[in-house]
C-alpha cells in the first residue's frame, strides 16, 4: 500500500475543497484523477506532493503519516526522493543551466559516484529520446522537449512513486503518444503513477485506476474495469 | 537599508524629497522617451518594480548559516536601464511603505535617493566604467563591481543621512531627537556591513547577468536602442549632479555650525561613553562593533597635544569634504565616460 | 528500460543544514496569501481612501515633529479612538505587526542606550508612529490606495503601473514560489549548491516578467488601449467628515 487517504478535508478559507476523502493507493497502480476545474485534484497532488498540509483526516505513505515524513528535513528528503513530481508549469522546475545538468542535479544531490551519475544522465536521456539535447540551455526549449527534460530529471532519482499533474496538457497527439507509451512502460517496470488528466480517451488503455471528482465534493475510486462497464460513470469521465 | 520613520527629521525628509525631484522628473522623461521607441516596454516598469520588490524581500543564504537581503537595483540598471530601474524601485518601495510598513512614509524621499537613485545610477556607471576598461568579461566584472559598488555607496549616503541626524537637531541638553548614532557610528556601520552585504548584491548581479545574456541577451537595455536619449543625457547628468553637490554644500556647514555645541555635549559623555563601548558584550549587533573599528582607525588621527573636540570636529570637517570630493569626482568620470559615449557613436 | 530504474532505491539522506533558500516558501506563501486576503478587511474599512491617506501621513508628520509630550499622548488617543471602530482580531492583527516591527528597531536602537544617547521619548514617538502605518496597512486594500492616488491627481501613467505592478507582484511571487518547491523537490541531499541557482532563479524571473510584459501589452493594444485609467470614485460620508474634522484638530494642535 503506497498512500492510504483517511477523511482528508481541505479548505482555503472559508470555501471548502476536499471534504472527507477515504481512498487508498496500491503498490504498482495507474491512477488518474479526473474531475471538473476545481474540484480539489490540484490541492490533492499538492498534499500529496507534501507542499500543502492536510487540516483534518490524515494522509499515510507507505503505513507512516505524512506530516511525520515532512516534519523532519531529513525524512523529508527521503520523501522527495521515493516520491517524485512532474509539475504542470515546465518553466519553473528547470533551474539548471544546461540539460545535462539538469537531470543530474538528482543523483548528484543523492552523493552517487560520479560514473553512476553519468550512467543514469545518459540512461535518463536515452529513454525520453533526448541525449542530442544534452548541452542545450532548458530555457530555449520547445514546451514538448522541456517536458522530456523535466521527467528525465524526475526519472533520475529513481522515485517509486511519481506525480503528474497534467502532463499532456498542451502537446501535439504524437508527443502525448509518445509520452502515454512511456508512462506504460514505467507502470509496467514497477512504478506507481498518479496523474492529474482531462483525456479519457486517450488514458483508458493504460490507467489501471480511477479517482472520479465531482462538484459536490464526492470522490470515488473505480477501476478502469468498472468505469468501462458502468454507463453513467462512463458518460461522467469522459466529459472532463 | 530601509530607513525607518522618525528616525530622519522632517526637514531632512523634505530635503531628500527635493533632491529626488528633479530625478524622478529626468527618469520619467526619459522612460516617456524609450517607451516611445519600443512600445512593448509600456508595462515594464510596474513589472520592473514587482521584480524589484520580489528580490528586496527574498532571503539569500550567505556563507555562515545565516540569510541576507540584497536590493537588486544595480541589477535592474543594468537589465532595465537606470532610468526606468529608478522608477520602477521607487514605485517598489512607496507601495513597500504604505503597504507593507517597510521604511517609513516620510523618509521615502531618503530611502529612494539611496536605493533608487544612487545604487542603480552608480551601479549603473561602474558597469559602463568596466565595460570600458576592460577588453574581454568587461561586463561581468561591470556586474559584480555595480552591484558591490553601488550598495556600498548606497549604504555610505544612508550612513551620512543618519549621521547627520544628532548633528543637527537634538536637544538642549544633547540628547538626540532622530536618529542617535553620530556620522563616526552611523557611516562606518553602514558601510561596515555593506562592505559584506555588498559581496551578495554583486554575485546576485553577476549571476543574473551573465545567465541572461547567455540564453536572452536581447532582452537587456542597450543605451544604443535610445540614441536620443543618451545624446541629451550628458546635460542631464550634469544638472543631476549640480543638484546634488549643491545640496551637500548646502547641508555640510550647516552641519558644521551645528557641530560645536553638539561636540561640546559629548566631551561630558564621551568618556562615559568610551568606557561602555570597551566593555560591551560580544553579542552586539554588528553596527556597533564597526563602530569601534572605526573608532581605532579615528584615533590614529589624533594630533598629540590637541584636546578631543579638535580632532573629532577635524574629523568632521574631513567628513564633509569628502563627501563632496568624492560627489564631484563621480560626477566628472560619469561626464567624461558619457562624452566618450558620445564621440564614439559619432 | 534500464535496470536500475526497474530497483528501489535504498537511499538515505545525509543530515544538513537546513537549505536558507527554501525558508523563502514561508515568506512569498504569506505575501500572496496577504495579497489575496486584503480585500476581505476592506469592508471594515470604511473612511474615504483620500482622507485617509491624508490622516496617516499628518499623524506621521505630526509625531515626527513634536517633542511635546502632551502632544504626543495626543496623537496616540486619536490613534486608539481610530483603531477602536475595528474589530478585535484587526486590531491584534495591527498590534503584532507593529510590534515585530517596533522589536526590529529596537535591536537597532538599543546600542543607543549603551553610548549613553538613548531616548525612550524616541522609542515611543516611533512605535505610535508604526501602529499608525499599521493601521493603515492593514484596513487599505491597493485598490483604495490606487484610488486616494488617482483622486490626488497623482499623473495616470504612474497609478497605471502600479497597477501593473501590484497585479504581477501576485503573478511572479507565485511562479517564484513555485520555482522553490520543484527545487525542495528534487533536493534531496546536499543544500549548500541551492547558492549556484540563484542566478537562474532570478534569471528565469526576469525573463517572465519580459514576457509577460510583453503579452500585457498585446492584451492592451488588443482591447484598445487608449492611456485612461478609470478607478471608482467614492463619495465623501458623514464617517469622514469626523475624520476631517479629527485631522483639523490634530493640525491645529501641531501649530499650537
Amino acid at each position: 500500500m503506497e498512500f492510504e487517504v483517511k477523511n482528508l478535508s481541505f479548505g482555503y478559507g472559508k470555501k471548502d475543497v476536499l471534504r472527507d476523502v477515504n481512498f487508498n493507493i496500491d503498490d504498482n497502480e495507474y491512477l488518474c484523477l479526473m474531475g471538473p476545474n476545481g474540484s480539489g485534484k490540484s490541492t490533492l497532488m499538492q498534499i500529496m506532493s507534501g507542499f500543502l498540509k492536510a487540516k483534518h483526516g490524515e494522509v499515510l505513505f507507505q503505513g507512516k503519516p505524512l506530516n511525520t515524513w515532512l516534519a523532519d528535513d531529513l525524512t523529508k528528503k527521503t520523501y522527495h526522493q521515493k516520491v517524485g513530481i512532474l509539475f504542470q508549469n515546465v518553466d519553473i522546475q528547470l533551474f539548471n543551466s544546461s540539460v545535462y545538468e539538469e537531470v543530474a542535479f538528482g543523483p548528484k544531490q543523492m552523493e552517487l559516484p560520479a560514473e553512476v551519475i553519468a550512467q543514469r544522465v545518459n540512461d535518463c536521456l536515452a529513454l525520453l529520446g533526448i541525449t542530442s539535447l544534452k548541452d542545450r540551455v532548458p530555457y530555449h526549449l520547445s514546451g514538448g522537449e522541456k517536458r522530456k527534460v523535466a521527467l528525465a530529471s524526475v526519472l533520475a532519482l529513481n522515485p517509486e512513486v511519481i506525480l503528474l499533474d497534467e502532463p499532456l496538457v498542451g502537446l501535439t497527439e504524437a508527443s502525448r503518444l509518445e509520452f502515454l507509451q512511456l508512462f506504460a512502460k514505467l507502470h509496467q517496470s514497477g512504478k506507481t503513477l498518479i496523474m492529474i488528466t482531462h483525456y479519457y480517451n486517450q488514458i483508458k488503455n493504460y490507467a489501471s485506476d480511477f479517482l472520479i471528482f465531482d462538484e459536490n465534493y464526492q470522490v470515488i475510486k473505480r477501476s478502469a474495469e468498472e468505469i468501462r462497464k458502468n454507463e453513467h460513470l462512463l458518460e461522467q469521465v469522459q466529459k472532463f | 537599508m530601509h530607513i525607518p520613520e522618525n528616525y530622519l527629521s522632517p526637514a531632512t525628509c523634505i530635503t531628500m524629497f527635493a533632491a529626488m525631484a528633479p530625478v524622478w522628473y529626468v527618469s520619467a522623461k526619459k522612460v516617456k522617451v524609450q517607451i516611445e521607441e519600443k512600445k512593448e516596454t509600456i508595462p515594464q516598469l510596474g513589472i520592473g518594480a514587482s521584480l524589484a520588490f520580489l528580490i528586496m524581500m527574498f532571503n539569500v543564504p550567505v556563507p555562515g548559516g545565516t540569510t541576507a537581503h540584497a536590493v537588486g537595483s544595480a541589477l535592474l540598471a543594468i537589465l532595465l536601464g537606470p532610468w526606468a530601474a529608478c522608477l520602477a524601485v521607487t514605485l517598489a518601495l512607496v507601495v513597500q511603505a504604505f503597504l507593507f510598513g517597510d521604511g517609513g512614509i516620510l523618509c521615502i524621499g531618503a530611502n529612494a535617493f539611496n536605493m533608487a537613485f544612487v545604487l542603480p545610477f552608480v551601479g549603473y556607471g561602474v558597469f559602463l566604467l568596466c565595460k570600458k576598461i576592460f577588453k574581454k568579461g568587461g561586463d561581468k566584472i561591470g556586474a559584480f563591481a555595480g552591484g558591490y559598488l553601488g550598495i556600498v555607496c548606497a549604504a555610505a549616503c544612508c550612513g551620512i543621512e543618519l549621521g547627520l541626524q544628532p548633528l543637527l537637531f537634538h536637544t538642549a541638553s544633547g540628547h538626540p531627537l532622530y536618529c542617535p548614532y553620530p556620522l563616526r557610528i552611523a557611516v562606518p556601520a553602514m558601510v561596515g556591513v555593506h562592505l559584506i552585504v555588498g559581496l551578495l548584491e554583486g554575485t546576485i548581479s553577476v549571476a543574473v547577468y551573465s545567465y541572461i545574456k547567455k540564453i536572452a541577451p536581447q532582452t537587456i537595455y542597450n543605451a544604443h536602442d535610445y540614441q536620443a536619449v543618451s545624446n541629451n543625457a550628458k546635460s542631464v547628468w550634469r544638472k543631476a549632479f549640480y543638484w546634488i553637490i549643491g545640496i551637500a554644500l548646502v547641508l555640510t556647514p550647516l552641519g558644521l555650525l551645528a557641530s560645536a555645541p553638539a561636540w561640546g555635549e559629548w566631551d561630558a559623555q564621551g568618556v562615559k561613553a568610551n568606557l561602555q563601548r570597551y566593555h560591551l558584550p560580544s553579542i552586539v549587533p554588528k553596527a556597533m562593533q564597526h563602530g569601534n573599528s572605526y573608532h581605532a582607525l579615528f584615533d590614529g588621527y589624533a594630533i598629540p597635544g590637541m584636546n578631543g573636540h579638535f580632532t573629532q570636529a577635524l574629523g568632521y570637517i574631513l567628513c564633509g569634504v569628502t563627501a563632496i570630493i568624492i560627489f564631484m569626482l563621480v560626477s566628472k568620470i560619469l561626464t567624461a565616460l558619457l562624452s566618450k559615449d558620445n564621440s564614439a557613436d559619432k | 528500460m534500464p535496470d536500475w530504474l526497474m530497483k528501489t532505491e535504498n537511499y538515505q539522506p545525509q543530515p544538513q543544514k537546513k537549505s536558507g533558500l527554501l525558508s523563502n516558501e514561508k515568506i512569498l506563501t504569506n505575501l500572496l496569501n496577504k495579497l489575496h486576503q486584503e480585500s476581505s478587511i476592506t469592508q471594515q474599512h470604511q473612511f474615504h481612501p483620500v482622507v485617509y491617506l491624508i490622516n496617516v501621513l499628518l499623524i506621521s508628520l505630526v509625531l515626527c515633529c513634536t517633542n511635546n509630550r502632551l502632544t504626543v499622548w495626543l496623537v496616540a488617543l486619536y490613534e486608539a479612538l481610530l483603531l477602536l471602530r475595528l474589530n478585535g482580531k484587526t486590531i491584534l492583527k495591527i498590534f503584532k505587526r507593529s510590534l515585530k516591527l517596533f522589536i526590529l528597531n529596537l535591536f537597532l536602537y538599543c546600542p543607543a542606550f549603551l553610548l549613553g544617547t538613548g531616548n525612550v521619548f524616541f522609542l515611543i514617538k516611533i512605535g505610535l508612529v508604526f501602529v499608525a502605518i499599521m493601521t493603515y496597512a492593514t484596513t487599505t486594500s491597493v485598490y483604495d490606495f490606487l484610488t486616494a492616488l488617482k483622486q490626488l491627481h497623482v499623473p495616470n501613467f504612474i497609478i497605471f503601473q502600479i497597477d501593473i505592478f501590484v497585479k504581477h507582484l501576485h503573478v511572479l511571487g507565485d511562479f517564484l514560489l513555485q520555482m522553490l518547491q520543484a527545487i525542495e523537490a528534487r533536493s534531496v541531499g546536499n543544500s549548500s549548491v541551492h547558492n549556484h541557482m540563484i542566478g537562474v532563479i532570478f534569471g528565469n524571473l526576469y525573463l517572465e516578467m519580459v514576457k509577460y510584459g510583453k503579452e500585457l501589452y498585446n492584451a492592451l493594444v488588443a482591447r484598445a488601449f487608449t492611456g485612461n485609467y478609470n478607478y471608482m470614485r467614492h463619495r465623501l460620508n458623514k464617517r469622514d467628515y469626523l475624520l476631517i474634522g479629527g485631522e483639523l484638530a490634530v493640525f491645529v494642535l501641531l501649530i499650537i
